[in-house]
């Protein structure tokens, strides 16, 4: 009789812990939110926080315009809820774009809404895809993907929001810093050349390069593709060889995510040193200061009013 | 027998299981109920003077699409009273008047103000002043983080009309 009822209360007891668990897993199961970049999937990180799985295609220091996909990226993008992705043709050949459709998942486009700098090359008209090195851009980044995700997951909104209005905050205290900081450097002094045109935004919120309009300086165009203005020319070489002697630039600066080989020659032929490394169009490894953006843009910034105020040789960079 | 027995010793532990749970769910949980809440007598009115251009927040959180982003932004509670999304100068008050919503007792005041992004290093500040029946019976300025936006909270207790008014709860 005993061991009847033990044996009923067992399988009852078992009964409910099985129902308890599956019902758990139904209901954690979170969003799973695929970014094309390291910081997408920053930005969707400090919204979103634990309540979404992010995902990066792009791992730390690779480059956006001449990835190739994979397998892998495509079963990633399967299971992705929503997809993320910077657009004016940062993913060379529209592959986030291609990989979102092949999976048929929503894509969403974190730069609508921003200005584009446009850049001319061979007649033709390009809208720079490097906004987020204006910090006041990268606000229009935070409220899109708030916006996505959000509509989304409606249930949550309260939440999103209220991180992404902490994070907005501390992208503004990022940017008086910045300007605070660059106000170290002289104009004169305050002349940017890097491995390629990424720091166009940069340059013109923060007042660099006024020979040029402010726009950055660089042997390689928009791109490092094959695309319409992109990889280098002997021509933008010389310009930028001829600006660093005409200008006096006191040094230049190589890409975590691009080859450094040409900036280095570049350094030698004008007689000047690098300054340093900045982080460009990929973040730093995890554990790194140039792990998340506001740690990017920080020590971008520290890297360059160093060279540039102080000095390669006093600063110590590199 | 034993069957039936079985089948009777399950119902009993399932359907008290089941009562238990039922009941957990819809038991009342004891809540405070708050203090009627009354009306302060008077007009009031609030003056918010800046030393800053106030320029709308690029920074600013905006969830629906089409908002404008506010450079003033003042609220009661819960409830927004006043939302600037334009230019506005420096030192030229601006007024909510009448300021209806405040109760007898605390009531708190929560503004922002966004100065120009390149008021580098510079101190921003705002005074508010609360007014009834056009008197002034509380002010306060708050000071920003040097090129920092204002972000503050006015404190302050309403009396009745014969008693006297506090700021930050001390009488």
């Amino acid at each position: 009789m005993k061991a009847f009822l033990l044996v009923g209360i067992s399988v009852l007891m078992g009964m409910s812990l099985t129902l308890v668990a599956a019902e758990d897993s139904v209901a954690t199961r979170k969003p799973v939110l695929v970014c094309s970049t390291t910081q997408i999937a920053d930005f969707t990180r400090e919204i979103v926080g634990d309540q979404c799985v992010v995902k990066s295609i792009l791992a730390p220091g690779a480059d956006p315009h001449t990835y190739m996909p994979t397998p892998q990226d495509a079963k990633i993008v399967l299971g992705a809820d929503l997809c993320l992705q910077n657009g004016l043709h940062l993913e060379g050949k529209n592959w986030m774009g291609t990989l979102a459709r092949d999976a048929n998942k929503p894509l969403v486009t974190c730069t609508k809404g921003i200005k584009p700098i446009e850049l001319e090359a061979e007649g033709e008209k390009i809208a720079d895809p490097h906004a987020w090195f204006s910090a006041r851009n990268v606000a229009v980044y935070v409220n899109n993907i708030l916006r996505a995700v959000s509509r989304l997951d409606p249930s949550e909104q309260g939440r999103y929001a209220a991180r992404a209005k902490l994070y907005l905050q501390q992208l503004r205290v990022l940017d008086v810093w910045v300007r605070e900081q660059v106000n170290r450097i002289s104009p004169q002094r305050r002349i940017l050349v890097t491995s390629h045109d990424a720091f166009n935004y940069f340059c013109q919120e923060y007042k660099f390069n006024s020979q040029y309009n402010y726009l950055s300086l660089a042997p390689v165009g928009w791109s490092t593709g094959s695309e319409v203005g992109a990889g280098m020319t002997p021509r933008r070489r010389k310009k930028v060889i001829d600006s660093i002697r005409n200008y006096g630039a006191p040094a230049v600066f190589v890409e975590t995510s691009v080859n450094p080989k040409l900036i280095r020659e570049i350094a030698k032929e004008a007689g000047i040193d690098v300054g340093g490394k900045l982080y460009s169009d990929s973040m730093g490894e995890s554990g790194t200061a140039g792990e998340t953006y506001i740690g990017m843009m920080r020590e971008n910034v520290l890297t360059i009013v160093t060279a540039l105020k102080i000095g390669v040789k006093e600063g110590k960079q590199e | 027998m034993r069957i039936m027995l079985a089948g009777l010793i399950w119902i009993v532990f399932v359907g008290g299981l089941a009562l238990y749970t039922h009941r957990q769910g819809v038991t009342p949980v004891a809540t405070e109920t708050p203090g009627e809440l009354r009306m302060a007598e008077g007009q009031y009115e609030l003056e918010i003077t800046t030393t800053f251009t106030v320029e709308p927040d690029p920074f600013a959180l905006q969830s629906d699409e089409g908002e404008k982003p506010a450079g003033l932004l003042v609220r009661l509670g819960d409830r927004e009273v006043l939302r600037k999304t334009d230019r506005l100068e420096a030192g030229i008050p601006i007024r909510v008047a009448p300021l209806f919503g405040l109760v007898e007792g605390t009531n708190e005041i929560y503004l922002e103000a966004s100065p120009p992004l390149d008021h580098i290093g510079k101190i921003n500040g705002v005074r508010v002043q609360i007014q009834r029946d056009g008197q002034a019976i509380v002010e306060q300025t708050f000071w920003s983080l040097p090129g920092g936006k204002v972000a503050d909270t006015l404190r302050f207790s309403l009396a009745a009309v014969n008693q006297k008014e506090s700021q930050d709860g001390h009488k």
